[in-house]
């Protein structure tokens, strides 16, 4: 990903929403800004590492019918707790286009983008994720849950070890009353990716709080 | 489609050959006719007259009738053409023939000198003819629509209004009194004893005489055809038990949510073990534990089985309440539906039994 890639993938996360707004209702949109806590754990052979930190950024959902597109940017920097792992700072960005058969569940493909730079360059990782998302509402009109699994398709990495496997998850819990257009969300994930063979084990797993804005 | 097209063009072709032929023979009694007026205006009464009846002549339908709207006409010519031969007689008898066939009838007075219009007032005033304009087809509402009789007179006489059964036996009387120019009697559907005639062949008499209580002169009987139908009820509507929500909360639902918080907070317990092969994951994630426990703990109690659900309740009462206004609506056509028989009334030639012979 290009130093302008963050940047008009932010415009684009931006204006899609008004655009569709402005389209008429039958589209229906959701926007989140979020702050995380995130807790990276490379391995590479038997070395292991510990960073963490916090990341900003934000993702949208724009939808017609049971067809949606999620679009997300964060960036942040991670550093350093424990081992050789230089602090670092970290770019996401992603695009997935989904489709609900079902209210309840929507699956989900696309191109998920990573950046991590550090003083002695940036490795860039681009890798294709096919999703599953299953939601339930826990209290009528007031708290869904949302369960997410995922597992990597394909990677593009700029680094020695070929990609291997990669998958993830993310739960989150919602809270958005009815009566208000706006809701807060509380959630959990983790992604694992691994590259020669086991030679390095890339974990990221982070807490996440968010305010969004929804509307139908 | 050759045959249909085959058919259409002999049809084409018999109605372009039938109908100059058929014009002509129109056109030939209109020249008799003309010729005979012609013949009038030239004072030779002998010829007028025997131009008149030759085209008066043929009174079956054939092509050679004269048109029903030019025979009061042609009868006024032939009356005003004996009265100027001298046969006086004559011309009273074709000016009574005139009134039977058409009692509203009466010769142009700029037409015809006074001496004719006087014959024919004479013949008139002693005529005591009744036409009757009854719906040849037509369909009543008992209770609600009236069947419409319309009398006209030749001049001022006592008329009875009835309707018996073929054999003779009386089924109700309608009208018994004078009539003037014209009269106006209704028949609303049932027998003497208020009850529907019912299926059948029913007859219309019109009876004429001079003075109340006098000598029948004519009467006039229309054949009425009644075929009665009674609407079919409708059916109740299907009560809407079916579609009714539970109005207390299941046990379902309760423990659906709670089984969710349940499983969502297991599965951030377990995700470092499942997708991180047992990575160190931050304690953070407890916060969503909590979190998510807690949700399904307060939707499992939001759920709670026999808790009133006020939304489906007021949901109940809306298709109760409409259900409600079907069955009134129904009850209401149905009851419109009983009382309401539809008599279809045809009516058939007019038969007239007269003293005068035309």
């Amino acid at each position: 990903m290009t130093s302008r890639a963050p940047a008009l993938a932010l415009a684009a996360l931006v204006a899609c929403p008004a655009l569709i707004a402005a389209q008429g209702s039958r589209f229906h949109f959701e926007i989140q800004l979020d702050g995380s806590t995130a807790h990276s754990n490379p391995v590479i052979g038997s070395v292991s590492s510990s960073l963490s930190g916090t990341l900003f950024g934000g993702e949208g959902r724009v939808g017609l019918g049971p067809v949606a597109l999620d679009l997300g940017y964060w960036q942040g920097s991670l550093t350093s707790n424990s081992g050789p792992a230089a602090n670092e700072d970290m770019v996401e960005g992603k695009a997935l286009l989904g489709i609900s058969p079902v209210h309840w569940f929507t699956i989900s493909g696309g191109p998920m983008a990573r950046a991590y730079t550090t003083a002695a360059g940036t490795e860039r990782w681009l890798t294709w994720r096919i999703q599953g998302r299953v939601e339930e509402e826990l209290v009528p009109r007031t708290v869904r849950a949302y369960a997410e699994l995922w597992f990597i398709a394909s990677s593009s990495v700029n680094v020695v070890q070929p990609f291997t496997s990669g998958r993830g998850g993310r739960v989150s819990v919602r809270l958005a009353p009815a009566a208000w257009p706006v809701w807060v969300t509380l959630g959990y994930g983790i992604e694992q990716i691994r590259l020669g063979s086991g030679s390095r084990i890339d974990n990221v797993d982070r807490v996440t709080l968010g305010l969004g804005y929804s509307r139908r | 489609m050759k045959r249909g097209t085959g058919f259409v063009g002999a049809a084409l072709a018999a109605v372009l050959v039938l109908l100059p032929w058929h014009r002509a023979v129109a056109q030939e009694q209109n020249r008799t006719l003309t010729s005979a007026l012609q013949a009038y205006q030239n004072l030779e009464y002998e010829t007028a007259a025997a131009l008149l009846r030759r085209a008066l002549a043929v009174e079956a339908p054939s092509p050679d009738t004269l048109p029903t709207a030019l025979r009061p006409k042609a009868l006024t010519y032939l009356a005003a053409s004996d009265y100027y031969r001298g046969r006086k007689d004559s011309a009273a008898v074709v000016f009574r023939r005139l009134i039977i066939q058409d009692p509203r009838y009466r010769p142009d007075p700029l037409t015809f000198p006074p001496e004719v219009t006087s014959t024919f007032e004479n013949a008139r005033r002693a005529m005591k003819v009744v036409a009757v304009d009854a719906p040849a087809d037509t369909a009543i509402r008992l209770g609600r629509d009236q069947y419409p009789i319309r009398l006209y007179a030749s001049s001022f006489h006592e008329i009875v209004v009835g309707l018996e059964h073929p054999d003779g036996r009386f089924i109700r009387g309608i009208y018994a009194g004078p009539i003037g120019d014209s009269l106006l009697v209704n028949w609303d559907g049932l027998d003497s004893t208020n009850t529907p005639a019912g299926d059948g062949t029913v007859v219309l008499t019109v009876t004429s005489r001079p003075t109340p209580g006098g000598e029948i002169v004519r009467v006039v009987r229309i054949m009425l055809d009644i075929r009665a139908t009674r609407a079919d009820t409708l059916p109740w509507p299907t009560p809407p038990d079916t579609l009714l929500l539970p109005e207390r909360a299941p046990s379902g639902p309760a423990l659906r949510s709670l089984s969710g918080g349940i499983l969502g907070a297991a599965a951030v317990l377990l995700l470092p073990s499942v997708v991180g092969s047992g990575t160190h994951a931050t304690g953070a994630r407890f916060a969503v534990v909590g979190a998510l426990s807690v949700a399904g703990i307060a939707g499992f109690i939001s759920h709670r089985p026999g808790v009133p659900l006020p939304d489906n309740v007021a949901k109940n009462v809306a298709r109760r309440a409409a259900f409600q206004r079907q069955i009134d609506l129904a009850r209401q056509d149905n009851a419109r539906r009983r009382t309401g028989v539809l008599e279809r009334i045809r009516a058939g030639a007019p038969i007239v039994i007269s003293r005068d012979t035309p």
